[in-house]
């Protein structure tokens, strides 16, 4: 009798999933055949879940150390060092004091002689990033600091002191002043290890030698031997002997789709291979390009904050990435070079740091891959829209060159070339590469605002 | 025995405070003889006017006493000027380093400068065509230990309590 009516039970349970699935694959969403496909994608998002708060996805594109030096010495942190990632875990907890607990202060115009007059620590961001949406709404912090593109911490000696955060906005000349209280002591002792042996490169600051030629304050290396850095080489690493190595680009794509084994692949005549799942399509241009499309539309339209915004793109960004970094010899990093708001969502644009320098390509590249920067990432209604990247490789050649160059050698050119000065927003080395035939030089990267100027670092004669 | 400790405290606030402004005065006093021309230094928000060139970072006057381990010493000058940069220790001239360059279109010059304990002299020449310039500088660097020394002194600790941390810490510094 039990035995029966546990029969008829199951039946019916059976029956009605049956109806569910049948409704699911008429109506629903067609990403999946697969019954168990929102499990499936449940636990699969729980694998990309970080424990950290939004703001840990703030990475900053440098971490320098001001050593406390009359006139201004500095260090800038190698990302691949240990002192780098404590920095930047730091970072993590003082946006978090600063925007949970934090008290603020004051705004004042920026000072960079009174602000880097002791030893402290900066992080810098390349493009400014918008308060509102990462303070919560009983903090006010976002009404009173718009956004920022650098980051100030100056650690007191002592534990639970009030420490100043300044949170620098150049685009507008102003610094707002929050204060936190300091629970620990890792910020203050790093900075100490590294101004009693400095090891890296010696850099100055522009506003504090009074380089009135530079719209912002920029660090420039000085030295009195010349450093040598170890050329790159960079290739479609997809692409052997002229031929497309499937196997390889099959598990670049795969990470893409929720159930891979489900995608159908299409190859056209100018040698571009399709992947289709569902709604997302990848496809992977010969040049090396790779663009993922998810193409699910959407009746309602939900506006997300910079920073949730953010957050998508990069936990999906930085998951991909590992397929990328477990494939080349050489681990490159990541940094948002811009972003900008649309009527719909954000998009956000990335670029890449090898060996320790970013990486850029010349107008002439970028008009052929139809490509301003490595990376660039759409997010609408909270979800990734359209991810579209470099899949080129870079590795390390057995050649290394004499950055003989200095900055003044190169702002001279720069100047003569201008026949006067023009206002300078930002100088640093970078590999470039000129064209997709040759390898990336280390160039002297002059930044005027709407155009960048180009000097090589190494002189040959 | 209240008033010895008293005394005790009178003395070790007496000598953080000589201590503190032993630095200042020794930086003030100008006691370097040199046969070249005297640096008029003005000083301007920062900036030490030197009629033929301006330092704007790195040096701020004829003798200074510091802890630092590297100077950025920078500033501005006429274009083609050749500027000369020649830093030795105490009776080690033999042994100095010499840095040249030529002042570009920038018209700005940069020198990095590292630091020895002891005695720093650093001459700077500022030559443009037949005028020619020199100015004599003196960065006395100190051993890093006694600041490190003075920063493990807690004042407050000294005013409240009199433990025995805070006394072999004065004692040694005192030593």
């Amino acid at each position: 009798m039990d035995k029966s009516k546990f029969k008829t039970f199951l039946l019916f349970v059976l029956i009605i999933i049956s109806c569910f699935q049948t409704g699911e694959l008429w109506f629903g969403n067609l990403s999946s055949r697969n019954f168990f496909y929102n499990l499936w994608a449940k636990n699969r998002s729980s694998i990309v879940k970080y424990s950290a708060e939004p703001i840990a996805f703030l990475q900053p594109t440098r971490i320098i150390i001001n050593l406390g030096f009359e006139g201004g010495v500095y260090n800038v942190l190698n990302r691949s060092s240990e002192e780098f990632k404590l920095a930047q875990d730091e970072l993590g907890d003082i946006l978090a004091q600063a925007f949970f607990e934090g008290q603020f202060l004051k705004e004042e115009s920026i000072d960079w002689r009174k602000m880097l007059s002791q030893k402290s620590i900066l992080y810098t961001f390349t493009d400014p990033i918008p308060v509102s949406g990462i303070a919560g709404i009983e903090n006010s912090l976002a009404s009173y600091i718009p956004e920022f593109n650098q980051i100030l911490v100056i650690p007191d000696k002592n534990i639970n002191q009030e420490i100043n955060c300044y949170f620098i906005n150049e685009k507008t000349n102003k610094v707002y002043i929050v204060a936190i209280k300091q629970d620990k002591l890792s910020m203050y002792n790093l900075i100490n290890s590294v101004s009693e042996n400095p090891t890296g490169m010696i850099y100055n600051s522009t506003k504090q030698i009074r380089m009135n030629q530079f719209e912002n304050n920029v660090f420039l290396p000085i030295f009195n031997e010349f450093p040598t850095y170890q050329l790159i080489g960079v290739k479609n690493s997809f692409i052997n002997e002229g031929k497309i190595n499937e196997e390889k680009l099959d598990k670049m794509v795969n990470p893409l789709f929720i159930n891979p084994t489900l995608k159908r692949m299409q190859k056209i005549s100018d040698g571009t291979v399709f992947y289709i799942e569902g709604n997302v399509m990848v496809k992977y241009f010969p040049n090396g390009v790779m663009e993922y499309t998810n193409q699910t539309s959407s009746t309602s339209s939900v506006k997300t904050t910079f920073i949730e915004s953010y957050q998508i793109a990069k936990e999906f960004l930085d998951e991909h990435q590992k397929v990328f970094n477990n494939y080349s010899s050489l681990e490159s990093y990541i940094y948002l070079s811009k972003k900008k708001e649309t009527d719909k969502g954000w998009e956000f644009y990335f670029d890449f740091i090898i060996n320790d320098m970013p990486f850029i390509f010349s107008q002439e590249i970028s008009e052929e891959i139809g490509m301003n920067h490595a990376i660039k990432i759409v997010v609408e209604n909270k979800k990734i829209k359209q991810y579209k990247r470099l899949t080129w490789e870079g590795y390390l050649l057995d050649e290394e060159k004499e950055l003989n160059v200095s900055y003044l050698e190169a702002i001279n050119s720069f100047n003569s070339a201008y026949n006067g000065e023009v206002n300078i927003k930002d100088m640093y080395w970078a590999y470039y590469l000129e064209s997709l035939d040759k390898n990336p030089e280390i160039n002297w990267i002059i930044d005027i605002g709407e155009d960048k100027y180009f000097i090589k670092a190494t002189n040959e004669q | 025995m209240e008033g010895g400790n008293t005394l005790r405290k009178l003395l070790y606030i007496g000598i953080l405070v000589i201590v503190m402004f032993f630095s200042t005065a020794e930086a003030r006093a100008n006691t370097v003889d040199d046969s070249f021309e005297k640096a008029t230094s003005v000083e301007e928000a920062g900036v030490m006017d030197l009629d033929i060139i301006k330092i704007t970072a790195g040096i701020t006057k004829k003798h200074e006493v510091t802890f630092d381990k590297f100077r950025n010493i920078s500033g501005e000058a006429e274009e083609g000027m050749l500027i000369t940069f020649i830093v030795y220790q105490d009776d080690l001239e033999d042994a100095s380093k010499l840095y040249t360059q030529v002042v570009g279109t920038s018209r700005l010059f940069s020198q990095l400068i590292e630091l020895k304990e002891g005695n720093n002299y650093i001459i700077i020449i500022a030559q443009q065509e037949d005028d020619k310039k020199a100015f004599k500088f003196r960065i006395d660097c100190k051993d890093n230990t006694i600041k490190k020394k003075l920063e493990d002194i807690k004042i407050d600790n000294i005013l409240t309590d009199t433990g025995v941390s805070q006394r072999s810490s004065l004692e040694i510094l005192v030593k």
